[in-house]
């Protein structure tokens, strides 16, 4: 589904330049659930960004699906962002001053759809992930999990292809964490490709895939021990 | 210890300054136009205060001024008759007659071949000096207030008419008298601050037994004098002198410290100031001064947020609370000084330009005697504008900053909507207020007159018998034969200026009581065509009708009135009063027959600033005293039309140097101070107006930055730029359609109040309004827009990368 060839990005603040990513070369199945690992600065985040579409590479191609995007302009990447890609954040970045409901229906409304289809789909995914008690409230009133689970159901609401995590698990306590790693496994199951950036070794053991990222490069790329012990039970 | 931290807190306050460029730019920008200012409203308010502070005894000394009272009618001039009566009164220690040379003797002057006219001649007695301050360069005064035909130059005019400065022992001939004339004096020029303004100088002793109010009169007493006293002594006294029986006259003593400040006459020394204009200007400067300081807290209390983790972490190091308010005044005084020494600049570079807009020579001489005022001034403004900001983030709690959850609270979205709730109805209620202040101003400057000031010339300095000449009408009917001249008239005032006499009616058929003191205006034939007076009902004077004239044995006259007195006199319409005969007195005659022969619209006497009572228009009367000649002409602006006027007249009248002047030029120049105050309010509310743009600018801006964070995470579910924009700006939309609940009626009720204080006022129309409300709604929509455009145009991952 998708495939990087070669992507390079290059940060340049005034004399300084820094090589985020250095020709990187990738490939996601569908229905995988990707772990990306590394230590702090070795370009996790700027190759989430770039998977995710909300940044352009400096050098090589991306393919989602059959398009090469790698040269789309940002209104192309947006519109194709919004209807095919989920996100969720370390930090939730859900919205201050609009309810859970809001929040959740936000992508829905950036899509153009019927008030009535919009208000359907929202109840249904709030039912899903359990947060639907909690409709309206604002975030300050949810506590970290909770808060994450509507960031979970505003990615899915739209039927993504594809869901990308950054640290989802970073700002909640263990319980939580899990609540919220075996929500993610349960959609892998039923087909969502997941990618997943994280630090923790056991976060990534719900993943089917891991890569190691190491200033820039790819280090190491193998799926899981969970998944191979899996094949070959 | 302290020290060192006192260092740290300028180091902290300057970087911390340094980072929010743009705040501090603003805050700094609007801090000085406010200062500067007012600075330049206080130098200009204390000159106007200190008029004639410096003369001697300037406490002691009072002006007399004549009043009618049944009309509260004032007259600045008396008799110089009165003067041995008035030095006798117990507790007058000195008395000093100023005669005005207008009407007294000829001006005109010849210097070889050369003609001037003198203008400003003042004849004062020996004493003059003890009551005005008078610095004299060359010579001697006392010759020039004792002996006929010497005479005291100041030192402009002395350079206008020979030259050089130093022109005593130089001599000219008055052409009117043929009398030779030497120059004994030079005296400096008269200073700004003084209500006395005189060009040149010669005795008094000629003139002190003349008939008719020429004489400034000024009454120095002895300490502890009771002024009531005084004043019905001196009431008595110059009522005798007159004749007057009628009780009705009184005369009182004006404070000089005064003069400058109250109500001008016109026939003042020189234009004086007004404490109008004093008034308004201190509360514009004020009111500057208010609105830079609340946009500095407005925007300090906003921002209070960006500060919130060094607080935090502050405290956590051991700083009290106390500790910190101290931090952030000394930031605010720190601002505060930097736009105060902004803001001396900015008056050193502007103070000319101020001084023509309010015909004042302001100056700086020195700084160091304003420095220590205006650093305590900017410190209490630094303090008391920094005081609330610091104080309140000073308070933020320790534990909710650094968790990171202060900023975002329900608390800091409504602190920050209040703030610019309030600020936009500040800003529509000063534009409305600065609008309708601008607008009524203008008004009143542009209130018809009821006469025609265009195509109009005046003569001057005619003689009495040769304008008003009761059986030579054809000088008139070969004048208006010239190309070009249309219509002529003879006047005994100047309608630009005042009528120089009175016309008391005494009797109108069918009315009890009228109590009406109206302004006498002698004219002649053709008098309403040659003004060009707005006629309602009835005729001009006209040659056709003979008897129009005022005829002596008879003591018949035919009369105009103006359209105000049909009330009181009793007429239900214009028409009404044609063929009434009313008896009046004017100048020495009493009783006289007056029959009305038209009804016109009032005429604006003067500036708007003196009330002008209505006027009464009496055909082949003479009697103000001062005698021109108003001609309707085709062409105000030709040449060749005054030339043969002139030649004509000179031929005509044997007279030379006949001076003429456009109607429309006196009435302009009456109306340069009324215009500097215009101009000046207008500047002013401007840059108020400016002010509160600036801070809701700033406050707008500060708004879309908070939000950037909402903007990235829309702008990654799938926001356009568009819809983004449209967001941030429809918030701030509906905030200032808020505001108009307050600022609406606020503005309205307090405008209303205000105008109710005219007799001629604009009424408020909604169009003030609406405008008010789109100048600040566009402001801040397109500072909105500007930054949503550019905080929407990010890539995403920069914004979300540092949470």
């Amino acid at each position: 589904m998708i495939k990087l060839t070669n992507v390079s990005r290059v940060f340049r603040t005034h004399d300084v330049e820094t090589t985020a990513l250095n020709k990187i070369n990738l490939m996601v199945k569908q229905g995988d659930f990707l772990a990306i690992m590394g230590p702090s600065g070795c370009g996790k985040s700027t190759l989430l960004s770039l998977l995710g579409m909300l940044d352009s590479p400096d050098g090589g191609d991306y393919m989602f699906g059959e398009q090469n995007i790698s040269r789309f302009g940002e209104g192309k990447l947006a519109k194709l962002r919004s209807s095919s890609i989920g996100f969720v954040f370390q930090s939730f970045n859900l919205i201050d001053s609009l309810t859970v409901f809001e929040n959740v229906e936000l992508p829905l409304q950036y899509l153009k759809i019927s008030r009535s289809q919009r208000k359907q789909r929202v109840v249904d995914i709030l039912t899903k992930v359990g947060i639907d008690h909690r409709a309206d409230h604002l975030p300050q009133q949810l506590s970290g999990g909770q808060q994450q689970r509507v960031a979970v159901a505003r990615a899915l609401v739209i039927n993504p292809k594809l869901i990308l995590a950054d640290e989802p698990t970073g700002n909640l306590d263990s319980k939580n964490g899990e609540e919220v790693m075996s929500m993610l496994r349960a959609l892998n199951e039923a087909g969502t490709t997941i990618i997943m950036v994280t630090h923790s070794e056991h976060d990534a053991k719900y993943a089917n895939r891991m890569i190691r990222l190491f200033d820039g490069q790819v280090m190491l790329d193998k799926a899981s021990e969970t998944q191979r012990e899996v094949n070959y039970a | 210890m302290l020290k060192y931290l006192f260092t740290n807190y300028f180091i902290s306050a300057f970087r911390s300054l340094a980072r929010h460029k743009m705040n501090l730019v603003l805050t700094i920008i609007g801090l000085s136009i406010g200062l500067a200012a007012a600075l330049m409203v206080a130098l200009f308010t204390l000159n106007e205060t200190s008029y004639d502070e410096f003369q001697p005894d300037a406490k002691r000394t009072y002006r007399v001024v004549m009043q009618h009272i049944p009309s509260g009618g004032e007259f600045p001039l008396t008799t110089p008759r009165g003067y041995q009566y008035l030095k006798k009164v117990h507790g007058v220690e000195d008395v000093l007659n100023l005669m005005r040379t207008t009407y007294l003797m000829g001006r005109k002057l010849q210097i070889g071949a050369e003609y001037f006219q003198l203008d400003n001649l003042i004849a004062a007695p020996e004493n003059l000096t003890d009551f005005v301050s008078m610095n004299v360069l060359h010579g001697h005064l006392t010759a020039a207030l004792t002996q006929p035909d010497k005479i005291a130059l100041s030192s402009s005019e002395a350079i206008r008419l020979f030259g050089s400065e130093n022109a005593v022992g130089k001599t000219f001939v008055l052409v009117e008298q043929n009398q030779t004339v030497e120059v004994v004096a030079v005296f400096a020029d008269f200073p700004d601050n003084s209500h006395y303004a005189m060009d040149s100088i010669i005795t008094a002793n000629q003139f002190m037994q003349v008939i008719g109010k020429h004489s400034h009169t000024y009454i120095k007493l002895e300490q502890g004098t009771d002024i009531a006293e005084v004043e019905a002594e001196i009431t008595e006294i110059l009522n005798k002198i007159w004749q007057d029986k009628s009780n009705e006259i009184r005369f009182y003593l004006q404070p000089l410290l005064d003069i400058h400040l109250a109500p001008n006459f016109n026939t003042d020394l020189k234009v004086g100031g007004s404490e109008k204009t004093v008034f308004i200007s201190i509360a514009l400067s004020i009111l500057l001064l208010l609105i830079s300081s609340f946009n500095y807290i407005n925007m300090s209390i906003a921002q209070a947020g960006l500060r919130a983790k060094e607080v935090g972490v502050r405290k956590v190091l051991g700083a009290t609370k106390f500790q910190l308010v101290i931090q952030f005044l000394t930031e605010s005084v720190v601002i505060t000084l930097i736009s105060a020494l902004l803001a001396c600049g900015i008056v050193e570079l502007l103070l000319p330009a101020f001084n023509q807009i309010v015909f004042r020579e302001l100056f700086i001489g020195d700084w160091s005697q304003y420095i220590v005022v205006i650093i305590v001034i900017t410190l209490f403004i630094g303090i008391t504008s920094g005081l609330y900001p610091a104080v309140f983030i000073s308070s933020f709690n320790v534990h909710r900053v650094l968790g990171g959850d202060f900023g975002r609270g329900k608390t800091a979205i409504l602190v920050r909507k209040s703030l610019m709730v309030l600020q936009s109805a500040l800003s529509v209620s000063l534009i409305i207020a600065a609008s309708s202040l601008y607008l009524q101003l203008n008004y009143l400057q542009n209130l018809p007159v009821n006469y025609e000031k265009d195509q109009r010339i005046r003569l001057l300095d005619m003689a009495q018998e040769q304008v008003y000449p009761r059986d030579n009408q054809s000088f008139y009917q070969d004048l208006t034969n010239i190309q070009g001249v249309i219509s002529a008239t003879p006047t005994d005032f100047d309608l630009t200026k005042s009528t120089n006499a009175g016309a008391f009616v005494s009797s109108v058929p069918g009315v009890a009581d009228f109590n009406q003191q109206m302004g006498f205006a002698g004219v002649g034939f053709n008098a309403v065509q040659a003004l060009g007076l707005q006629l309602i009902a009835g005729r001009d004077f006209s040659t056709q009708y003979q008897s129009d004239w005022f005829n002596e044995q008879l003591s018949t006259v035919a009369i105009i009135i103006p359209e105000s007195v049909l009330n009181t006199a009793g007429y239900q319409n214009a028409e009404q009063a044609i063929g009434q005969i009313w008896q009046f007195g004017a100048g020495g005659q009493q009783n006289l027959k007056g029959k009305i022969v038209g009804v016109v619209k009032d005429v604006k006497i003067g500036s708007s600033r003196e009330s002008s009572g209505p006027v009464l228009f009496v055909c082949g009367l003479p009697i103000g005293g001062i005698y021109s000649l108003v001609l309707e002409v085709e062409d105000q602006y030709s040449a060749q039309i005054k030339q043969a006027v002139v030649t004509f007249v000179e031929q005509r009248l044997n007279i030379n140097a006949v001076e003429i002047q456009l109607v429309k030029n006196d009435y302009l120049s009456l109306y340069q101070g009324e215009n500097q105050l215009v101009k000046m309010v207008g500047i002013f509310s401007g840059l108020a107006v400016f002010l509160t743009c600036v801070g809701m600018f700033g406050l707008a801006a500060f708004s879309a930055q908070q939000r950037s964070r909402e903007v990235a995470i829309r702008k990654v579910i799938g926001a356009t730029r568009t819809s983004l924009v449209l967001l941030l700006t429809s918030e701030s939309i509906v905030l200032i359609g808020l505001s108009l609940l307050i600022a609406f009626p606020a503005s309205y009720y307090f405008i209303e109040q205000w105008l109710n204080n005219f007799n001629d006022r604009i009424s408020q129309t909604i169009i003030i309004y609406v405008t008010a409300t789109l100048v600040v709604a566009m402001v801040t929509w397109a500072t909105v827009a500007i930054i949503a455009l550019r905080t929407a145009s990010i890539k995403p991952s920069s914004s979300l990368r540092y949470e």
